[in-house]
């Protein structure tokens, strides 16, 4: 492979760093500054409480407050993929359980970020896109009299990566 | 002959050596892109507080003596079935009473003239309910269950009437009461 003189040698080389540039998702331009390539997430607030509620008069709780999700990316028109993870079910500290897929969430706008139904250690999509992009996050729970009273909580990652 | 294989050898060897570094730099660069995450994270808290609830199908039983036969008789509600539903979320380990309160006989508030509330009974039906009489000397255990759910009994009321009692309308008052252990 690549034998012959040295012209031919460098050509071949260069067409195979060509091919394998354009193959990564990097693309040709990482050669100019890949350490200036960054995805950022933010949210506010980084916590929510679903408030206690009667089942019966409350059968979906609505969070006290929606999520303000932030993605911004340097150079500005890089694809981007945000995945929401939960990282368990809800547990109280008495070691109740509720499934984490009582929880579920609303983006507005939604063209971007898709709604979607919480799923315990499973990185979902939430969103794929490029450039800078927010929206809000509002999350439901899903109430029955079967939750014994406590008080439950989890963590909730999200997570932006590049493409 | 040999100088001719050393050569090639030699240019093979170049040439695996620029593969290796395009290689390297290749899996650099994506590496690098891996690396380009970024990650928050969300505390959520769901909040739940002990609930009793208490659903009945009417709010009022009746009896009827059209005519008395001149013996004790046992007459049925009007109202027919009583269905009593409970609903909990006590934890596990905790039980649910349900008592009938009662605080006075019954009464014909036209004449005065009373009726014990005792006269009055029930019998129960479904799990963890039971069969029992009215009482103004203390709450009447109606039901008892453990842990979370809905629990619903059938219950269905008598009146054990008594030809020397004096006609009119008697009422009263019954309180059902739900209380978690």
């Amino acid at each position: 492979m690549f034998t012959g003189n040295r012209p031919t040698r460098f050509l071949a080389a260069a067409v195979c760093t060509m091919g394998l540039l354009l193959i990564s998702p990097v693309g040709l331009s990482s050669r100019v500054a890949p350490q200036q390539w960054t995805v950022n997430i933010n949210i506010f607030p980084t916590a929510i409480t679903f408030p206690a509620a009667d089942p019966d008069l409350e059968p979906v709780v609505a969070a006290n407050t929606p999520v303000h999700i932030q993605v911004t990316t340097w150079p500005p028109n890089r694809r981007w993929e945000v995945t929401i993870r939960a990282e368990g079910n809800l547990v109280s500290a008495g070691g109740q359980v509720i499934p984490i897929s009582t929880i579920s969430w609303r983006a507005t706008p939604n063209d971007i970020f898709r709604d979607g139904v919480l799923a315990a250690g499973q990185n979902l999509v939430l969103a794929q896109d490029r450039g800078n992009k927010e929206a809000d996050l509002s999350f439901y729970f899903q109430n029955s009299w079967d939750y014994v009273a406590g008080e439950y909580t989890q963590v909730i990652t999200f997570t932006a990566s590049l493409l | 002959m040999r100088r001719a294989e050393y050569q090639v050898r030699k240019k093979r060897g170049a040439t695996r050596k620029l593969i290796c570094f395009f290689l390297l730099a290749w899996t650099g660069l994506t590496l690098g892109q891996l690396l380009a995450q970024s990650t928050a994270s969300l505390g959520v808290t769901v909040q739940v507080a002990r609930r009793f609830r208490i659903e009945i199908s009417t709010s009022q039983v009746s009896f009827t003596r059209s005519s008395s036969t001149g013996v004790p008789q046992t007459i049925p509600a009007n109202e027919g079935r009583f269905d009593l539903t409970v609903k909990t979320n006590n934890d596990y380990s905790s039980s649910t009473n349900v008592w009938f309160q009662v605080s006075s006989d019954l009464v014909d508030s036209a004449t005065g003239y009373t009726i014990p509330v005792e006269k009055i009974s029930w019998q129960a039906q479904g799990s963890g309910f039971y069969s029992g009489q009215l009482s103004k000397a203390a709450p009447a255990l109606v039901a008892r269950f453990t842990g979370p759910g809905s629990f619903t009994g059938y219950l269905y009321f008598f009146f054990a009437e008594d030809p020397n009692m004096a006609p009119g309308a008697y009422r009263t008052t019954v309180t059902i009461l739900v209380e978690g252990v």
